[in-house]
């Protein structure tokens, strides 16, 4: 009966393919077992098998939503690299200052703030999820810190003859002993760069949050100001 | 403002089996069959629209005697919505295919 031959196979695969679904997805599974009584060809029976199993790997509700919100924030953060990476470049190589590696360290940081409270703002209008500006906010926070040391490694392993007169780098090659500028170098980005990612990550989802909260004032502020410009 | 992906063409042909009569409850076979889909693509499809309250289900009260009861699958408002906002014709495999096909001068 119900456990020998084909259908009892179909039954056994259903029952494994409803039991990997999430709690809240199990009744789709029980609903496609009870098609399987009503199927007229082994083959309609495997493509209920086939369907269950396909439900059982569907994400989670939500999470495919979630993982467009962190996409999307994701290419906006890479976007919006292009000048930052830039302006690091020529911070620390072409125009650099033996006082300090980091250059224009306020605009830097009001650049990283404006982009993770954008951020959140776009995921706000895009999704009316609450964690939306969160999941946006630690994707972009995160890809802006992998990036960022990214562009540290590479300026400072292809420029290393301009970088090593920084009077940071002198002075923490100084204090670690180590024999070579280089290694020192990249011992110290491979040893903060894991926090570093933690902090863009978190700090994202801190900023971003408000941006979203902030986005209707700075529509009305922004409509304020055009009228008042006569536009 | 949530924004609304484009349905897929066999999610399309799923909303429009649906909102044909949208009161009727209907069977997940019936409908497989109506559409041509396949169980493998149709139940992926129900879980999606379900999941975005565009679809609502329910158990077969009085099943055919000796078999399980069976789930019944009807349009939400907002599913009714979209199913009616949608474009008049999502082109489906078959139109496809025909463009590929050069047509005969006057066809």
């Amino acid at each position: 009966m119900a456990g020998h031959g084909p259908a009892g196979m179909g039954r056994r695969l259903l029952a494994m393919a409803t039991a990997a679904m999430p709690p809240s997805r199990r009744d789709w599974g029980r609903a496609i077992s009870a098609e399987l009584a009503y199927a007229r060809s082994r083959r309609e029976q495997a493509r209920l098998v086939l369907g269950a199993v396909r439900v059982a790997l569907l994400p989670p509700p939500g999470v495919a939503d979630y993982a467009r919100d962190a996409a999307r924030s994701a290419a906006l953060a890479a976007t919006v690299y292009v000048p930052l990476g830039l302006g690091l470049y020529l911070g620390n190589v072409v125009f650099p200052s033996p006082e300090d590696r980091l250059v224009g360290d306020l605009a830097l940081d009001t650049y990283l703030l404006a982009v993770l409270l954008v951020a959140g703002a776009l995921a706000r209008r895009a999704s009316a999820r609450p964690a939306a500006p969160v999941i946006a906010g630690m994707a972009a926070g995160l890809v802006l810190a992998v990036l960022g040391m990214a562009t540290f490694a590479v300026i400072d392993n292809a420029f290393l003859s301009v970088v090593s007169h920084q009077q940071g780098m002198i002075d923490g090659f100084r204090e670690s002993g180590m024999t070579s500028m280089r290694a020192y170098i990249n011992g110290h980005l491979e040893a903060t760069a894991p926090g570093v990612a933690l902090f863009g990550t978190i700090a994202g989802a801190f900023i971003a949050p408000l941006g979203a909260a902030l986005a209707p004032e700075a529509t009305i502020a922004w409509s304020r100001l055009r009228h008042l410009l006569g536009h | 403002m949530p924004r609304n992906r484009v349905p897929s063409p066999q999610t399309m042909r799923i909303l429009r089996a649906l909102a044909a009569e949208p009161a009727r409850w209907r069977y997940g076979y019936e409908l497989g069959t109506e559409t041509g889909l396949k169980a493998g693509s149709l139940y992926p499809i129900l879980v999606r629209l379900a999941d975005r309250g565009l679809l609502e289900a329910s158990w077969e009260e009085s099943p055919p005697q000796g078999r399980p009861a069976r789930h019944l699958y009807r349009l939400t408002p907002d599913g009714q919505e979209l199913a009616a906002a949608a474009p008049a014709a999502v082109p489906g495999r078959a139109t496809r295919a025909r463009r590929r096909i050069p047509q005969p001068d006057g066809a």
